[in-house]
């Protein structure tokens, strides 16, 4: 009976029955099972008004929101565009480095190919980039930045395993840069390859694009310096981050009125944190059942009988969220998941923090991961293509993302280098 | 059908409103926190200090404000249909049959949030018999009233959904 519920349950969820709601009736069907009142999940929903970490959650979505209307996102593609634009590829540089960039300081919350595709793809095609090639890469992009503070699904990750989100956000910059990087190498290789006409370095655009762009550019420097220097907490930056943004838009660009477009974008980006927030609670509602159950235990007992080292849990690891990636959104997937795989990591020696770079880098390309990967979607109904077509296109980013997850997962260094510094 | 949406619309306007007040509020508290300890740390003003010892009341308020915010957005987003959920089958799904998909999800979505009620309101009973404070003066379970009447706000909205979705078949077949 429990079993069949179960299976129900789970084929609504497939049908789009809202992910917080198949988490809260999996949670009541566990609960009722073992005799325990509802009002237990209530109890841990309630949780949220008890963790000062997750006011950072609404600041940064809500600064992400302010950042992603108006001309931020067209003064950063022509800034980097300044920079970038004269090497080979450079206009495909151009894209992953903005892209990456206004992931990082919109939060991860989803708005960059919305914000940057209208803008980035006809250039690309303009420029006679091969369709192919624009339409994979700038699918691609939407996985870039997730590393990059201040990034939404880090602070989760850090809210649900228990890491200091300070040390997340420092351990991400280099797994972050790598994977952009890549990229980028083969933006330049393929432009190289088709010999495209590129625009002259010019002094005096890069000065008046650095004009445009300075408010702005700054933003996510000074909150990794804010945070490496221990001038303040990841809350009270995100306050700090809020009023900046707010009084860059408002009062040194005008693009915003007080009026009618901060109260609209107020109430949109708490709709986003309202989605996210109702997920998380439902989460801890689960995850309180479950390990009451000794669920997390069972399963890493019946692992312990599989897989015998390190290596293996991080094959298993990788292969897992790979297809955990493809089905379901990062921030669903991380609430739901992390709570189940940290007691394993820790059994198998995998930092924690280590595991969070994982997490994000091995989500993000799940993305991009045929046949269900989300980014593919949005791509297919943004740039009007079947989705086929789109398989094919990502195909050889996809690849190089691999290689680099690869990196990131097997070199624990990488991530854990520069946190190690901060004391 | 239609007094109900018109409930519904003027509820919204309610929820957008305290919405905006709630994240002003968030936004200000936490910067007057900051500002004050920078002034009372890096310029060793006394006054800072013990301005900053009257409003040791703001951090639970801010705490407890995430939890109403969040329960006002989701709540405001079930209208709107934009749960996070994994959305497959509307691209597979044959379109006339995307009325009863929405039928039975907005069902299940009402029977869940009904339980979630019920719970929530539990909690908030169980608080109030406790007789907890959460500021002098003010009962803890006030803080807790946000649960049952977001659940109870997106049972609503689910209810809805699924109400205009049949109405919809109805009307298809009766001309």
């Amino acid at each position: 009976m429990m079993i069949l519920l179960l299976i129900l349950l789970m084929g609504l969820v497939l049908f789009g029955l809202p992910v917080f709601v198949g988490i809260m009736a999996a949670a009541m069907l566990g609960l009722h099972q073992s005799g325990v009142d509802f009002s237990a999940m209530a109890i841990e929903i309630f949780r949220l008004a008890n963790a000062p970490v997750l006011l950072a959650v609404p600041l940064f979505t809500f600064a992400g929101y302010l950042l992603g209307e108006g001309g931020t996102s067209a003064r950063l593609v022509r800034f980097s565009r300044s920079v970038f634009g004269w090497i080979p590829g450079g206009l495909g540089i151009v894209a992953l480095v903005s892209c990456a960039f206004f992931t990082a300081i919109t939060g991860a919350t989803g708005v960059t190919i919305i914000a940057l595709g209208g803008l980035l793809f006809p250039a690309l095609i303009s420029e006679k980039y091969k369709e192919d090639f624009s339409l994979g890469l700038m699918t691609a992009s939407g996985s870039l930045g997730l590393h990059f503070p201040p990034s939404l699904p880090l602070i989760l990750y850090g809210f649900v395993s228990g890491v200091s989100i300070e040390r997340l956000f420092i351990a991400g910059l280099l797994p972050g840069v790598l994977m952009v990087g890549v990229l980028c190498l083969f933006s330049l290789f393929m432009g190289k390859k088709w010999n495209l006409e590129r625009p002259a370095f010019s002094f005096s655009e890069f000065l008046k694009a650095l004009k445009g762009a300075a408010w702005e550019l700054p933003v996510p420097f000074l909150i990794v310096a804010a945070i490496y220097t221990g001038f303040a907490t990841a809350t009270e930056t995100a306050v700090l981050t809020v009023v900046y943004v707010f009084l860059v838009k408002t009062l040194v660009f005008r693009e915003l009125t007080l009026r009618t477009d901060i109260p609209r974008i107020m109430i949109e980006s708490m709709k986003m944190v309202g989605a996210i927030m109702i997920v998380l609670g439902a989460a801890l509602g689960l995850t309180n059942y479950l390990v009451d159950a000794f669920v997390p235990m069972k399963i890493l007992d019946f692992m312990k009988g599989m897989v015998e080292s390190k290596i293996g849990f991080l094959i298993m690891l990788n292969l897992f969220l790979l297809a955990v990636g493809c089905m379901m959104d990062i921030f669903s997937a991380i609430l739901v998941v992390v709570p189940l795989i940290v007691p394993m990591a820790e059994q198998f020696q995998v930092d924690p923090v280590h595991l969070g770079v994982i997490f994000l880098a091995n989500l993000g390309i799940g993305y991009n991961t045929p046949p269900v990967g989300l980014n593919l979607f949005i791509a297919s109904s943004r740039f009007d293509r079947p989705i086929i077509t789109l398989y094919r296109a990502t195909l050889p980013f996809l690849f190089l993302l691999l290689l680099t997850l690869v990196m990131i997962t097997y070199w624990p260094g990488l991530s854990l280098f520069l946190p190690s510094l901060l004391k | 059908m239609i007094l109900l949406q018109r409930i519904d619309r003027a509820i919204r306007r309610a929820e957008g409103g305290l919405l905006i007040l709630f994240l002003s509020l968030m936004v200000t508290l936490t910067f007057l926190q900051i500002t004050l300890r920078a002034f009372h740390v890096y310029g060793r003003f006394e006054w800072a200090n013990s301005l900053m010892g009257y409003l040791d009341w703001t951090e639970p308020l801010v705490r407890l404000l995430v939890l109403w915010v969040s329960f006002l957005g989701a709540s405001l987003l079930t209208g709107e249909g934009k749960h996070i959920k994994i959305d497959l089958m509307s691209e597979l799904l044959p379109s006339r049959w995307l009325p009863y998909r929405e039928i039975i999800l907005s069902a299940a979505c009402v029977a869940v949030t009904a339980l979630m009620v019920q719970a929530s309101l539990g909690y908030v009973r169980m608080e109030w018999s406790f007789g907890g404070r959460l500021f002098p003066g003010v009962p803890a379970w006030i803080g807790q009233t946000i649960m049952p009447a977001g659940f109870f706000l997106m049972l609503f909205r689910f209810l809805l959904r699924g109400l205009s979705q049949a109405l919809g078949l109805l009307g298809e077949r009766k001309p």
